[in-house]
């Protein structure tokens, strides 16, 4: 067959979507395949700027594909005949974003007809696609409340499992991936400062901003944390990031609801590692089972803080967690094998 | 700085010499260091969705979003940004006649569009820069008003004009 992959990028921007799709590429080559990615930008501040890239992918034409997958939005829009979802996102400040207040999306006139013109674009495009998948049980949710759309679940096998071999036990818990305030990395430190003395956390990737980077930094200072709180900021290699999860004691995750298991979460699991999270941290709640395969708290630094606390305390209890975590994430047989097999059914 | 390259991508399983300059040119550029994302869009080669095409492309404004863009080739060339270079390897209305199989006369409807639309695109460019001496006089011949000149694969000669070209162009040509 002949497969295109539609993408989003936000130009000089890469975290898991990016991943997700250049692995997906791969995999559906390695099954024989030909296929390419595209990556359309997407460029979403300010809001105004929206209506005009949705009508750009609208008015896009793919050649000669016998299948489309798209991934998000506003690059699912592309038409074609044969077109698959598998759907990391829609654009969430026009839906639960725009509840909680999160959005970009203004409360005006104007506002309102963009809101209203992303719905019926999602609604045309699920209307003519051949098959729409989820990559969590959380996605699944918004399309069905916000859209009343079924989807079936699919979820992001995890990327390189074999480099996930579990390590030594170290001395510290590693929160790996994007730095922003959605990815909530300054919860971790204000909840540093609260814990026993031998504790310690690294936080390791690239911030999306200069200030989201400079606002870590201004913590660790003012909590005096420098000597237990270790910020690795910056692009690191893979294989950086394979030392860090597989030398760590534990991981650490708590993301504002989102959408998938966490690339950081399954890593994690594949390397025998228990996780910490926070109750409204979406998809990976199906992966972290309280005082089982991590720890679930309220998303409040003192919650946090016992939880760190208690990993430290108990540390064999903390292995043993996390040899758990990886016999429930193996038993999941999430796989890119049976992942590309269901999209090009 | 950062660099973005904006190209299409149109049949699955065909090279196309924009491969190899894309390749060429994005390994030249990090080993410059300067940070590289590539935006790859679909684009169908038929006449008839031609203008709607056109159209979605120049409604991708990226000015905030790279220092730099670089296009590669027309369609990719009607993207907007305020500090846009462009790689032309042939004509692209030329091309397009070729590649449907029929003459496109420079007083059909939609080769008329397509040409301004290359004009408009054109004047937004910092620099033009042909692969080929043909790409060059042809667009020397068609727009005698842009300046282009002769790129060669010679893409130091262009990583230093894309460090050189400091102001941005005021305001981008309307879609």
């Amino acid at each position: 067959m002949k497969i295109f992959v539609l993408n989003n990028m936000v130009p000089f921007m890469h975290g898991g979507a990016e991943n997700l799709a250049n692995y997906l590429v791969s995999h559906i080559s390695q099954l024989g395949h030909q296929v390419r990615l595209l990556r359309i930008p997407f460029c979403y501040e300010p809001a105004a700027r929206i209506s005009g890239e949705m009508l750009a992918c609208r008015m896009m034409e793919i050649e000669e594909a016998d299948l489309v997958i798209g991934l998000k939005f506003p690059a699912y829009l592309v038409p074609h005949p044969n077109k698959v979802l598998w759907l990391v996102h829609q654009y969430r400040q026009a839906y639960d974003m725009w509840d909680s207040g999160h959005t970009n999306i203004p409360d005006t006139l104007q506002g309102h007809a963009l809101r209203s013109s992303i719905f019926e674009a999602d609604r045309e495009c699920f209307e003519n696609v051949n098959d729409i998948f989820a990559i969590s049980p959380v996605t699944q949710d918004r399309l069905k409340r916000y859209n009343g759309v079924d989807s079936k679940l699919l979820r992001t096998p995890l990327n390189g499992p074999e480099d996930f071999e579990p390590g030594d036990y170290g001395d510290y818990i590693f929160c790996g991936g994007r730095i922003n305030a959605i990815k909530r990395q300054h919860l971790l430190i204000e909840a540093m400062r609260y814990t026993r003395s031998d504790t310690k956390l690294v936080i390791a990737g690239p911030a999306d901003s200069p200030a989201d980077a400079e606002r870590l930094h201004r913590l660790v200072e003012r909590f005096n944390l420098q000597s237990r709180v270790t910020l690795e900021i910056g692009f690191l290699p893979r294989q950086r990031i394979v030392e860090l999860t597989t030398n760590s004691l534990a991981a650490a995750y708590l993301p504002i609801d989102e959408e998938s298991l966490g690339y950081v979460s399954m890593e994690a699991n594949q390397a025998a590692r228990a996780v910490l999270t926070v109750d409204d941290s979406g998809g990976i709640l199906d992966l972290v089972s309280d005082d089982h395969t991590g720890w679930v708290r309220r998303p409040e630094p003192k919650e946090i803080a016992d939880a760190i606390d208690r990993a430290f305390a108990n540390k064999n209890r903390t292995i043993d967690m996390g040899r758990h975590a990886r016999q429930e994430w193996i038993k999941k047989e999430i796989t890119w094998e049976r992942t590309v097999e269901r999209l090009v059914a | 700085m950062n660099v973005l390259i904006v190209r299409t991508v149109a049949k699955i399983g065909v090279a196309s010499c924009v491969d190899s300059v894309h390749k060429a040119l994005a390994e030249q550029l990090k080993q410059a260091g300067h940070q590289v994302d590539t935006a790859l869009l679909p684009f169908v080669h038929d006449s008839r969705n031609l203008v709607e095409q056109i159209l979605a492309f120049r409604l991708l404004n990226l000015s905030d979003y790279a220092d730099r863009m670089i296009g590669l080739d027309f369609p990719a060339g009607f993207v907007k940004h305020p500090c846009k270079f462009l790689i032309v390897s042939s004509e692209f209305e030329k091309r397009l006649s070729i590649e449907i199989g029929r003459s496109v006369s420079s007083l059909h409807p939609v080769a008329a569009r397509v040409r301004h639309a290359e004009r408009v695109a054109l004047k937004e460019c910092k620099s033009v820069l042909c692969e080929q001496a043909d790409a060059y006089e042809g667009l020397a011949q068609s727009y005698p008003a842009i300046q282009s000149s002769l790129l060669r694969l010679d893409y130091e000669r262009l990583i230093a004009m894309l460090a050189e070209s400091t102001e941005k162009n005021v305001e981008l040509l309307p879609a």
